[in-house]
């Protein structure tokens, strides 16, 4: 039988219950909520540390391109030397030049004077001593050779204005927008900052195909470029050929570049594009080349690929996506 | 000990003997009984709590305890089904305790301090679990193996040849599956 006593006995439990519960749910949602503070805390400070790393690999990117640039101003200052050194001469033989033109300027006006005042012996004098001089001063070649040296001074600054050119390209900061570019330009702008670690010893075939643009950051695909030339060049002990081919297939570029030089043992080609992985010589190479490199064409949306042969050569393989305006067309 | 384990018992006691008997439990322990799931709470409380449930019901603390584990199997698998995928048998589920299920609870709580267990695969259908906690609950892992068992609709049977309760420095818990609907006395190799 249910008496008054056992109800309230029963209401006491209940309420007991209740503010149990009420309590429980009240600990769950302080809980909850120190849960959220702490995710939303780990979020800012992963979000922060995501942020500082995107701005140590953007230095890293820059320091990198920086060592290389550093390693290879060696070769460029000889690329610039050289066409400074007959440019140098070509004006001071120029300069010579001028002096005889000069003299000869200066008696041809003393003929004229002659003539106009009527005194002929003066005047055959004077031309006598013009034949003279023309004859000893060879001025039928100095006058071709004046036109030599200044096509020939024209080219050399022209080379210099090529080399410092293509130097801006690679040092400029990546801070500008990216670009439609064609990759053949960027070839061969970056085959003059290396053409000396190249020269002496590579044939550079380049068969440089009709490519569509690739919307890029330019300075950065130069850099991946230089450095899988340069690694070309190192992998070629003697004599040898480094290999440039552009092609497309359909929604990418496709940049070839090959040397037949020692190639890479099969334990290496998976740390390649490790970080600081290298097996040049102390002070020859950052390490990090090749994993910039990775990560420049990654961004780029793009892929680079490896396949080697010990003692038969290296293929690198860089594709990138068409320029989304070019695909449209 | 996580307070998941409390709002079970909470669960257990009043599912079986109402819900004043988990209120009187509390007075009896002298315990608020404010638990909630994912908070930690002393051992001690629920030694208080399983001391006062022995007392009401005359049943050993240890055999409490088994009850529990087999009761607390299937509410996990209600709340974490990802830990029970289809076609899973109480072998591979045992298993996983170690691996899997303790992992993804340190992910929980970084805080848990969970049992350890080691395996053993002697045969196909033979598991030895070594147990070590410093809390020394086997009786809860056999009840849990109980459970495993009864949710997979498997026959098990198992013993401990070794055990803290004896002296040793950890528990050994032998298990011999029998598969779904065999008798505990047919096809036993489990000796």
């Amino acid at each position: 039988m249910t008496t008054a006593s056992n109800i309230h006995a029963d209401s006491d439990v209940l309420t007991r219950t209740l503010r149990r519960e009420r309590a429980a749910r009240k600990r769950a949602e302080q809980l909850l909520e120190d849960k959220s503070r702490e995710l939303y805390q780990a979020q800012d400070e992963l979000r922060k540390q995501y942020d500082s790393l995107a701005e140590t690999q953007l230095q890293l990117v820059q320091s990198e391109k920086m060592a290389s640039v550093g390693q290879l101003s060696a070769g460029i200052a000889h690329e610039i030397n050289n066409p400074i050194g007959f440019v140098t001469s070509n004006v001071s033989t120029l300069a010579d030049y001028v002096d005889v033109l000069s003299d000869l300027v200066q008696r041809y006006d003393r003929v004229v004077q002659a003539v106009a005042q009527g005194d002929a012996n003066a005047s055959s004098q004077e031309l006598e001593e013009i034949a003279r001089i023309r004859e000893a001063e060879e001025i039928d070649y100095l006058l071709g050779d004046c036109r030599k040296l200044l096509d020939e001074s024209l080219d050399g600054l022209r080379r210099v204005r090529e080399i410092v050119q293509s130097l801006k390209s690679f040092v400029r900061l990546e801070q500008e927008a990216d670009q439609d570019v064609d990759l053949r330009d960027g070839i061969e702008a970056t085959l003059r900052v290396v053409w000396n670690e190249l020269k002496y010893k590579c044939t550079v075939d380049k068969q440089l195909h009709a490519i569509p643009h690739v919307r890029c950051h330019p300075g950065e695909i130069n850099q991946v470029f230089m450095n899988l030339l340069v690694n070309a060049g190192q992998a070629i002990d003697k004599q040898g050929t480094v290999r440039i081919t552009t092609s497309s297939t359909e929604a990418h570029v496709v940049v070839s570049i090959s040397d037949d030089g020692c190639g890479i043992p099969e334990e290496n080609l998976s740390k390649l594009f490790t970080p600081f992985f290298t097996t040049k010589p102390v002070g020859s190479g950052t390490g990090l080349g090749l994993s910039v490199s990775y990560g420049i064409v990654e961004k780029h949306g793009g892929t680079i690929e490896v396949s080697s042969t010990v003692g038969e050569g290296t293929t690198f393989i860089v594709k990138l996506p068409i320029s989304p305006t070019m695909s449209a067309e | 000990m996580k307070g998941i384990v409390f709002t079970c018992l909470n669960e257990m006691v009043e599912d079986t003997f109402g819900v004043a008997a988990w209120d009187d439990m509390l007075g009896q322990a002298h315990l608020d009984g404010v638990y909630t799931a994912a908070d930690t709470y002393a051992d001690a409380e629920m030694l208080a709590l399983v001391g006062a449930m022995s007392d009401r019901t005359g049943t050993a603390p240890a055999d409490l305890i088994r009850e529990f584990g087999k009761y607390m199997l299937p509410k996990m698998a209600e709340q974490y089904p990802v830990f029970f995928p289809p076609g899973m048998v109480a072998r591979q589920f045992l298993l996983s305790v170690h691996d899997i299920i303790h992992v993804e609870v340190k992910k929980l709580f970084p805080d848990a301090e969970l049992p350890t267990f080691q395996y053993e695969m002697p045969a196909d259908d033979q598991l030895v679990m070594v147990y070590r906690s410093r809390r020394q609950l086997c009786v809860l892992a056999e009840g849990l193996i109980e459970g495993a068992a009864a949710y997979f609709g498997e026959q098990l049977r198992y013993k401990q040849s070794q055990c803290y309760h004896q002296g040793d420095d950890h528990c050994r818990i032998e298990i011999c599956f029998m598969g779904p609907g065999t008798r505990g006395d047919e096809n036993d190799n489990c000796q």
